[in-house]
C-alpha cells in the first residue's frame, strides 16, 4: 500500500465571528470567504472555527448593541490568548450610521481590544482577506508560530493591486482646489463621516474612512465634484492608525479685490458648472465678493 | 361645495349646541381642508357624532405639547377627521394639570390605539375608554412619559461622535501647516 508524505502541515488559523448587532451586510461578506472560491479564507491558511474556546482570531461585525453587548464580550472572553480582534465594518469601529442611537454601546474598541479595523459598509470581501491576512500575520507573531502566510493561490486575491471589479464604490478622494465650500457633503453625509471647521485662514475639510459607509452621497451632491468616488478598497489597518485615517484638505479664504473681505474663492470646476467656459469678465468678478459684485452690476458694465 | 361647507358648519353646530365656525383653505392642488376650534373638551363627543352622521372617519388624534402653547398655559389636542377625502380638523385646548377628554372609542374604533397612545405620553385622562390599558410602555412606567422623561438619544446628544472626532482631529496628524 502506498502512503502519501504529509506536507508541511501548518496548522491552519481558526477565526470565530460574532455578530454585535449586525444588519448582516457585513456578514454576507463574510460568508464570501467562507463559500466564493476566490475570496477564500483558506487561502490564508486560515479556517473558520465553530467554537470560540477553539479560536485564534475574533472577527466582529456590527455596532456592538446594548442588547448583545454582555454575550460578546463573554464570547470574546472565551477565545483563549494570544488572540487578535479584527472589527470587520465600520459599525463595529466607529458606530457607522449607528452612532449615538440609545441602542448601540460600542464602538467595539471601548470595550475589548480591537487590533485590526476593516472599514466598509459592507467591507468588499478582498479587503476583509486583507484585513485577516494582516491579523493572522499579527497572531503568528504573537504566538510564536513564526511560520510566513502561504502565498495566495492566485496571486493578487487580496493583494492592493488587484484590480478593482467595475463599479465599486471605495474610498472617497477630495481635491480642495474645487470645494466651493457648501458644506453639502457634510449635511448628507449618512454616516456623519465628514466634517467642515472654519479656522481662521480657510476652511478645513476632514473626511474619516472609519465612519463612511461608501454611499457616495457627498460626491453625488458635490456641485463641483470635489469629491469623487474611487475604487480603491484596500484600508484595513492596524488599531493604531484608526483615527488618523482621514481624508483632509484646506480651503483658504480669498480677499476681495473690491473691499478686502475675506471669502471662499471662486474655483474654476464652480464656473465651468455655472458658465461653461469663461471669459475676462467673469475672471475679474469672481475676484470680487457677492456685494461688490453687486455694486458692480448696479452701477453698470464697464468695459 | 357650499352647500358641502354649509352641510357641515350647520350639523356641528346642531350636535354640539354651540356656534362652530370652520375655516376652509384650499392648496395650490385644489385640496381643500377644514380647521376649527372647539371651545370646550366635552364638546368633541358630540362633534364627533355630527362626523359619524355625515359618515366621516377619524383619519388620526394628535396630542401636542408647544412651546408657545405651554406659555399661554394649555395644551393641545387636534382630532382629524375626513369626509370623504376633505381633512376636517377640530382642534381643542386642553388645561396642562387634569386635562380630560372623552372617549371616541365607542363611535370609531381606530381611536383605540391614539387614545391609549396620548395617555401614556401626556398627561392627559380619556373618560369613558372601554379598555384604557397600555398600548407599549410597560405599566411600571408612570403615565405622561413625554412630559417627564428626556428621550436617551437627547440626552447622550451625539456624545459618542464627539468623542470620537476629538480623537480623529487630534490624530489626524494633519493639522496644517497652512495654520501654522
Amino acid at each position: 500500500m502506498e502512503t502519501r508524505p504529509v506536507i508541511n502541515p501548518i496548522p491552519p488559523v481558526r477565526l470565530y465571528r460574532i455578530n454585535a448587532g449586525s444588519c448582516n451586510g457585513c456578514d454576507v461578506e463574510l460568508a464570501a470567504t467562507a463559500a466564493v472560491a476566490s475570496f477564500d479564507v483558506e487561502r490564508l491558511g486560515c479556517c473558520y472555527s465553530e467554537s470560540p474556546a477553539e479560536a485564534d482570531i475574533v472577527l466582529i461585525t456590527g455596532p456592538l448593541t446594548l442588547r448583545v453587548k454582555d454575550k460578546v464580550l463573554r464570547l470574546h472572553g472565551e477565545v483563549p490568548k494570544p488572540k487578535v480582534t479584527v472589527a470587520v465594518g465600520v459599525c463595529p469601529i466607529s458606530g457607522g450610521v449607528f452612532r449615538d442611537s440609545y441602542a448601540v454601546a460600542g464602538p467595539a474598541d471601548d470595550y475589548l481590544p480591537v487590533d485590526v479595523n476593516v472599514p466598509g459598509c459592507p467591507p468588499h470581501p478582498r479587503a476583509i482577506l486583507a484585513g485577516i491576512a494582516k491579523a493572522a500575520a499579527l497572531w503568528r507573531e504573537l504566538s510564536g508560530c513564526g511560520q510566513t502566510l502561504p502565498e495566495p493561490a492566485v496571486p493578487g486575491s487580496y493583494d492592493e493591486d488587484a484590480a478593482a471589479p467595475l463599479g465599486l464604490r471605495g474610498k472617497m478622494r477630495f481635491n480642495a482646489a474645487a470645494c466651493v465650500g457648501c458644506r453639502m457633503c457634510e449635511h448628507v453625509c449618512a454616516g456623519g463621516a465628514i466634517r467642515i471647521d472654519e479656522l481662521g485662514p480657510g476652511l478645513r475639510f476632514t473626511l474619516w474612512h472609519n465612519s463612511c459607509v461608501f454611499c457616495g452621497l457627498c460626491s453625488h451632491y458635490c456641485p463641483t465634484k470635489a469629491l469623487t468616488v474611487t475604487d480603491q478598497w484596500q484600508l484595513s489597518h492596524f488599531q493604531e492608525d484608526k483615527f488618523s485615517l482621514t481624508e483632509q484638505g484646506f480651503i483658504p479664504f480669498v480677499a476681495c479685490t473690491g473691499c478686502g473681505h475675506i471669502m471662499l474663492p471662486a474655483t474654476p470646476e464652480l464656473l465651468r458648472v455655472s458658465y461653461r467656459k469663461t471669459n475676462p469678465e467673469i475672471e475679474r468678478l469672481k475676484t470680487l465678493c457677492p456685494e461688490c459684485r453687486q455694486k458692480q452690476s448696479l452701477g453698470g458694465i464697464r468695459r | 361645495m357650499i352647500d358641502f361647507k354649509e352641510k357641515v358648519s350647520e350639523t356641528l353646530s346642531l350636535r354640539t349646541g354651540a356656534e362652530v365656525t370652520i375655516e376652509w383653505r384650499i392648496n395650490i392642488k385644489g385640496v381643500m381642508t377644514g380647521w376649527c376650534r372647539l371651545r370646550e373638551a366635552a364638546l368633541i363627543l358630540p362633534a364627533a357624532e355630527a362626523v359619524a352622521g355625515l359618515e366621516g372617519r377619524l383619519s388620526m388624534i394628535t396630542a401636542y405639547l408647544s412651546d408657545s402653547a405651554k406659555q399661554k398655559g394649555v395644551r393641545e389636542i387636534a382630532f382629524h377627521f375626513d369626509l370623504d377625502g376633505t381633512t376636517l380638523t377640530l382642534g381643542i385646548e386642553l388645561p396642562l394639570e387634569g386635562a380630560r377628554i372623552p372617549s371616541l372609542t365607542p363611535l370609531f374604533r381606530n381611536a383605540d390605539w391614539h387614545e391609549r397612545e396620548f395617555m401614556e405620553l401626556y398627561d392627559i385622562q380619556v373618560i369613558g375608554h372601554p379598555a384604557p390599558r397600555r398600548l407599549f410602555l410597560d405599566r411600571s412606567i408612570d403615565p405622561a412619559a413625554f412630559e417627564r422623561l428626556i428621550p436617551y438619544s437627547t440626552f447622550s446628544n451625539g456624545a459618542n461622535s464627539k468623542a470620537l472626532w476629538e480623537k480623529v482631529m487630534a490624530r489626524s496628524g494633519n493639522n496644517r501647516k497652512e495654520l501654522q
